[in-house]
């Protein structure tokens, strides 16, 4: 982003000709005209952009770190709410494949292989490994959110972080402004003359527009 | 670096410019104000100065028209009638001229002149200074042309007040004093015995009326009415004295007596 753009979203893209590194243009921009703006360029002190853009950019920096650190936790929490979610399904797969195996080994040994109780048994079995999963799957979910809600806190903290970055880079640009028309104010307060053009001659006094014989004390002292 | 320090950085350099910049302007316009005052002294000090000439100007213009009218006038006194007019006006004007000759620095008023700079504040104080500087200068003109004027003038009034006298009778009695074997110097003894010593004293005698109604030997102008006035004035007190009839002599001096310099010898003599 550019100067002038981030002046614009600052709100001060009217006053961008304050912020010009040629101190004859902030004068000029302050009503001094010509030699008298060149003159009074010398009580201004540019604006340092460069030292402005690197904080800008020092600040989108700092966003962009802080979310690679909120990214990167989010993304480890998937990653072990994941490995979690795995673990316990295969342990829960594993349990259930164990007891459906044990149910089988006795219903065997007691010679009722294939009886309706064994197969109740086996169904009750599954049930209950179906609602550990459904519990599994329903805490995974709620953590999921939570992380997620999580991330945009973080977001959001990252943003408002940024913002307040800003609003201090913004608070330069501000009190620059200040310091400017200041400057203009106690220069107006001070009757400025034409610049270089004043008082050469006799009296030394030239008028504010011409130099010498073409200022006015000048063109006074040709008629007398 | 960290946003802490380029914010620092910023912040510091921004204060620092500003800081200087402005410690620049003040010193630039304190400056510029110390040399207004100055230039105001300066301004000052040159009006006091050329008045103070001009005073001493005037005085030594009479003077010397009052030695150099009696000289050219005892000079020309055995001839009388107008060779004693023309006598006393040449003794008059080289009185003068010398008088103006040798005063120091010459006969004129010197400009006077502010001396002040280029600036970049203080336009109104500049102008000002400008004005006074014009107008002072300008006063300083015309004193000058009518110091000029009111020697030339003076000439004119003293021939004019010798030719007169050159018909009178005091002429006679010292120009036969003067052709005599006292010579001059008999004559000018004469002269101040009858007009110096005896001030005071009521005088007949024509050279006393006639030079006291010059209307003024230490520098008057011949005036419109100056001729009329001659013929009117009654003088009984010698060369300065009072006695004139002040309704004729005019008003030399006093339209000019706000600014003494503008013709500080009218000022001094008139009203």
């Amino acid at each position: 982003m550019s100067f002038e753009e981030l002046l614009k979203q600052a709100g001060l893209g009217d006053y961008s000709q304050y912020f010009s590194q040629d101190p004859t243009k902030i004068s000029s921009a302050l009503g001094l005209k010509g030699e008298q703006a060149t003159q009074f360029g010398q009580f201004f002190q540019p604006f340092g952009q460069e030292q402005f853009m690197a904080a800008q950019k020092e600040i989108g920096e700092r966003q962009a770190t802080r979310t690679g650190f909120l990214e990167r936790d989010y993304s480890s929490g998937l990653e072990q709410l994941q490995g979690q979610y795995q673990t316990a399904s295969t342990g829960l797969g594993q349990q259930l494949g164990q007891a459906t195996s044990q149910i089988g080994q006795a219903a065997g040994q007691a010679g009722f292989s294939g009886s309706g109780a064994t197969a109740k048994q086996i169904a009750e079995s599954r049930k209950v490994a179906g609602q550990s999963l459904q519990d599994i799957m329903q805490r995974r979910s709620s953590q999921l959110s939570s992380m997620e809600l999580e991330r945009e806190r973080g977001l959001y903290g990252i943003e408002q972080q940024r913002g307040t970055e800003m609003a201090g880079l913004t608070g330069t640009l501000q009190n620059y402004l200040q310091g400017i028309f200041g400057r203009g104010e106690r220069l107006y307060g001070l009757d400025p003359t034409g610049g270089g053009t004043m008082n050469p001659g006799e009296s030394g006094y030239a008028g504010i527009s011409g130099t010498g014989a073409q200022g006015i004390a000048g063109q006074l002292g040709q008629l007398t | 670096m960290t946003l802490a320090e380029i914010m620092a950085g910023l912040g510091a350099s921004q204060a620092v410019g500003r800081a200087s910049t402005g410690a620049l302007l003040t010193q630039t316009a304190q400056g510029e104000a110390r040399d207004l005052r100055d230039a105001q002294r300066r301004l000052a000090e040159q009006e006091a100065e050329a008045a103070r000439k001009a005073e001493r100007r005037g005085k030594r213009l009479g003077v010397g028209r009052m030695l150099g009218m009696a000289a050219g006038a005892l000079l020309a006194l055995p001839t009388g009638g107008l060779s004693l007019a023309a006598g006393a006006a040449l003794g008059s004007g080289a009185g003068q001229l010398a008088a103006g000759a040798s005063q120091r620095g010459g006969y004129k008023l010197d400009k006077v002149s502010s001396g002040l700079g280029a600036g970049m504040f203080f336009k109104g104080g500049r102008a000002d200074i400008s004005s006074a500087e014009r107008d002072t200068n300008r006063y300083i003109n015309d004193a000058n042309s009518s110091f000029v004027t009111n020697a030339l003038t003076n000439v004119a009034s003293d021939y004019l007040t010798f030719s007169s006298l050159g018909k009178l009778g005091g002429a006679e009695k010292y120009g036969a004093i003067a052709a005599g074997e006292g010579g001059r110097g008999e004559a000018l003894k004469q002269l101040l015995k009858d007009n110096v010593f005896n001030f005071g004293k009521p005088t007949e005698t024509a050279i006393s009326s006639t030079l006291g109604s010059s209307s003024s030997l230490a520098g008057g102008s011949l005036s419109g009415a100056t001729n009329s006035a001659l013929e009117n004035f009654r003088f009984d007190k010698g060369f300065y004295g009072g006695g004139y009839d002040a309704t004729n002599l005019g008003n030399f001096g006093t339209s000019y007596s706000k600014r003494n310099l503008y013709n500080p010898l009218f000022s001094g003599m008139g009203g």
